[in-house]
C-alpha cells in the first residue's frame, strides 16, 4: 500500500483525488490537507516522532497560508533520504510557476487539474507506486 | 587684435558648456554633481583670466562674468559658491587697480545668476534665448556700473563695446548650449521613467492574466472533474446530488471573479469624474449592501462619521473601496466572538479624508499583513471571495492619490485605514 498526502485548498479536488486514488487501488492511508502549512506540520510531526512518512504527495500550487512552492521549500526541514515523491496538480498556466516547481528535486511531474486517472497511473507505475494502467 | 584674447576667452566658454553638459548627463542627478560643476566653472574662469584682454595695467576683460552667472543659473548656489571660492582668491592674488572691481563683478555675476534661477528654475523651464539675453545684459550692465563707480568713466568707455555686444552674445550662445543639454537630459530621463512604468505595467498585466486564468480555470476544472464523476455509473444518486451542488458553487465562484474584475476595470478608469460625496451617506449605503452576507447579521456596526464630511471624488470608485473593506471586516469575524463588532470612523486629517474600518475579528499575523493586498491572495480557508477585493481597494486608492494600510494583531482584530485627498490631485 502506498500512503498519500493530498494537499489542495479546494475540497472538491480533495474529494476527486480521493475517489480517483480509490479507483486506482493500492493507496492507503490517504490524508487530506487544505494548505501547505497543515501538510508540512504533519510531515514534521511524524518525522520527529519516528512515524512513517507518505510515499507520495499530490500537491496544489496556489493555496492560502503556505502555497505549494513554500511546501516544497519546507521539505528541506525533513531528514535527508525521506524519499517523498511529489506530483504537482495545478490549474496554473504560468510557465515561471511550473519551472519553479519542477526545479525541486522532489517533484516528479506537473499535471493539470482535474487529475487524469491513466496519466497518473502511467506516471506512478514505473516506480511501483501503483498498478500499471489498464490492469 | 586685443579682442582676439576676449574671443579666445569666450570660445573657452562654449567648450566649457559642452563639458558641463557631459558632466550633467553623467553626474547630474548624483550628490556632489553641482559642486563638480562649480569646480569646472571655477577652473575655466581661472584659465580664462590667464588669457584675458588687457584694458590697462591691472585691469583686464575675460569671460568670468558669463561663466559665473551661467554656472549659478544652471547649477545653483553650491556651484556658484565653489566657483567663486576659486575665482576670488586668484583675482586678489593677481592684484592691480582692477582687483576690487574684478571681485565685485564676479560676486554680482553669481548673484544675478542665482536671482534668475530663483525666478525660473532651469530644471523645470530651460531658459530660452530672450531670458539668457536679459541675463547677459543685466550682468554686463552691472559690470559697466562697477567700471563707472569703482574705476573710471574712461575705462568704462573702452570696455563698452564688448560689454554690449560680445558678452551678452556669449551669454546667449553658451547658455543655449547648456539649456539644450539640460532639456535633452530631462527628456531622456522622462523617457526612461515612462519606459520603466510601461515595463512594470506589462509585468502587472502578465501577472493579472496568469492569476486570472488560474483562478478562473480552477473552478472550471473542478466542474469538469465533477462532470466526469457524474458520468461514472458507480456514482450513487446521493453523490450525484452533492456533485451537482459543488458544480453550482464552482461556477458561481467563476462568476464572482469575472464580476470583480469587471468592477475593477470600470472603477480603474473613473478618477476623471469627481463629484461631491458625503461620506456618512456612502458608508450607510455600503452597510445596506452587506445584508446578503450571512455573517453580517451577527455584527454590530458603529459608525462615527461627521454628517458634513464630504470629499470630491468619483463616487463608484470610493464605494467600491469601502465595500471591499467592509466585506472583508465582516467575513473575518471569529466564530467564537460573542459580540462581533465593526467600527467605521472618518475625519479630515491635514487635507485628507482618513477613514478607518476596525473589527474585532480574526486579525492577521504580521508576516501576512502586506500579503493581503496581493492579487488573488486568500489568507485562510474561510476566504470565500475572489481574493481581489483588498488588492483592488489598494490599487484604486493609489490611483486616486491615496493609500490603504493595515494594522492588525492576530486574535484581536484588524484596522484598515483609507486615506484620500479631499480634492482630486491634479495630474
Amino acid at each position: 500500500m502506498t500512503s498519500v498526502f493530498l494537499v489542495d485548498d479546494d475540497p472538491v479536488f480533495l474529494m476527486l483525488g480521493r475517489k480517483m486514488l480509490g479507483k486506482l487501488g493500492g493507496f492507503a492511508p490517504i490524508d487530506s490537507f487544505l494548505d501547505g502549512r497543515l501538510a508540512l506540520d504533519e510531515l514534521l510531526r511524524r518525522s520527529r516522532s519516528g512515524q512513517s512518512l507518505p510515499a507520495l504527495v499530490l500537491l496544489d500550487i496556489r493555496m492560502p497560508v503556505l502555497d505549494g512552492l513554500g511546501f516544497l521549500e519546507g521539505l528541506a526541514g525533513l531528514p535527508p533520504g525521506h524519499g517523498i515523491r511529489v506530483v504537482i496538480v495545478s490549474s496554473s498556466l504560468d510557465p515561471t510557476e511550473r519551472a519553479q516547481a519542477l526545479a525541486s528535486p522532489h517533484v516528479m511531474a506537473f499535471l493539470d487539474k482535474p487529475l487524469d486517472r491513466d496519466r497518473l497511473a502511467s506516471l506512478l507505475a514505473p516506480m511501483g507506486l501503483c498498478r500499471p494502467p489498464g490492469t | 587684435m586685443q579682442y582676439l584674447e576676449l574671443v579666445h576667452n569666450l570660445t573657452l566658454l562654449v567648450a566649457l558648456s559642452l563639458v558641463s553638459g557631459f558632466l550633467h548627463d553623467r553626474w547630474g542627478g548624483r550628490r556632489g554633481g553641482c559642486a563638480l560643476q562649480g569646480l569646472l566653472f571655477g577652473a575655466v574662469s581661472v584659465l580664462g583670466m590667464q588669457r584675458a584682454m588687457p584694458v590697462t595695467s591691472g585691469i583686464f576683460l575675460d569671460g568670468r562674468s558669463v561663466m559665473l552667472s551661467l554656472g549659478a543659473l544652471f547649477f545653483g548656489p553650491q556651484a556658484a559658491g565653489v566657483a567663486l571660492a576659486m575665482v576670488l582668491p586668484v583675482r586678489i592674488w593677481m592684484g592691480g587697480q582692477g582687483a576690487l572691481a574684478g571681485c565685485l563683478v564676479s560676486i554680482l555675476s553669481g548673484a544675478l545668476g542665482l536671482l534668475f534661477r530663483a525666478w525660473q528654475d532651469p530644471r523645470q523651464h530651460p531658459p530660452r534665448g530672450r531670458r539668457l539675453l536679459l541675463l547677459g545684459l543685466l550682468v554686463h550692465g552691472a559690470m559697466g556700473a562697477v567700471f563707472v563707480c569703482v574705476l573710471s568713466m574712461k575705462l568704462f568707455q573702452v570696455a563698452l563695446l564688448p560689454l554690449v555686444t560680445l558678452y551678452p552674445a556669449a551669454t546667449v550662445l553658451a547658455g543655449k548650449v547648456l539649456s539644450d543639454t539640460m532639456q535633452r537630459s530631462h527628456s531622456e530621463q522622462q523617457l526612461r521613467l515612462k519606459n520603466e512604468a510601461l515595463v512594470r505595467s506589462h509585468e502587472e498585466m502578465d501577472r493579472l492574466i496568469y492569476n486570472t486564468s488560474h483562478d478562473l480555470r480552477a473552478p472550471l476544472r473542478a466542474t469538469l472533474g465533477l462532470l466526469e464523476l457524474q458520468e461514472d455509473p458507480e456514482t450513487t444518486a446521493e453523490e450525484r446530488g452533492e456533485n451537482h451542488r459543488l458544480m453550482r458553487a464552482s461556477l458561481e465562484r467563476c462568476d464572482r471573479i469575472i464580476r470583480d474584475i469587471l468592477e475593477f476595470s470600470r472603477s480603474s478608469r473613473c478618477s476623471s469624474r469627481p463629484e461631491r460625496v458625503y461620506v456618512e451617506a456612502l458608508v450607510q449605503e455600503c452597510l445596506e449592501n452587506l445584508r446578503p452576507i450571512p455573517e453580517a447579521s451577527r455584527v454590530h456596526f458603529e459608525v462615527d462619521v461627521p454628517l458634513d464630511l464630504s470629499i470630491l471624488i468619483d463616487q463608484p470608485c470610493l464605494r467600491s473601496i469601502l465595500q471591499s473593506l467592509l466585506t472583508n471586516a465582516v467575513q473575518f469575524q471569529r466564530a467564537d466572538e460573542p459580540r462581533p463588532r465593526v467600527s467605521i470612523r472618518a475625519s479630515e486629517v491635514q487635507g485628507q479624508m482618513e477613514l478607518q474600518v476596525e473589527d474585532n475579528g480574526e486579525g492577521i499575523p504580521a508576516p501576512m499583513q502586506e500579503e493581503v493586498f496581493r492579487m488573488f491572495y486568500r489568507g485562510s480557508h474561510r476566504s470565500q471571495g475572489s481574493g481581489l477585493g483588498l488588492y483592488f481597494a489598494r490599487q484604486m486608492a493609489q490611483r486616486l492619490g491615496g493609500q490603504v494600510n493595515l494594522e492588525s494583531s492576530q486574535g484581536v482584530g484588524s484596522t484598515f485605514t483609507l486615506r484620500l485627498p479631499l480634492t482630486p490631485e491634479v495630474g
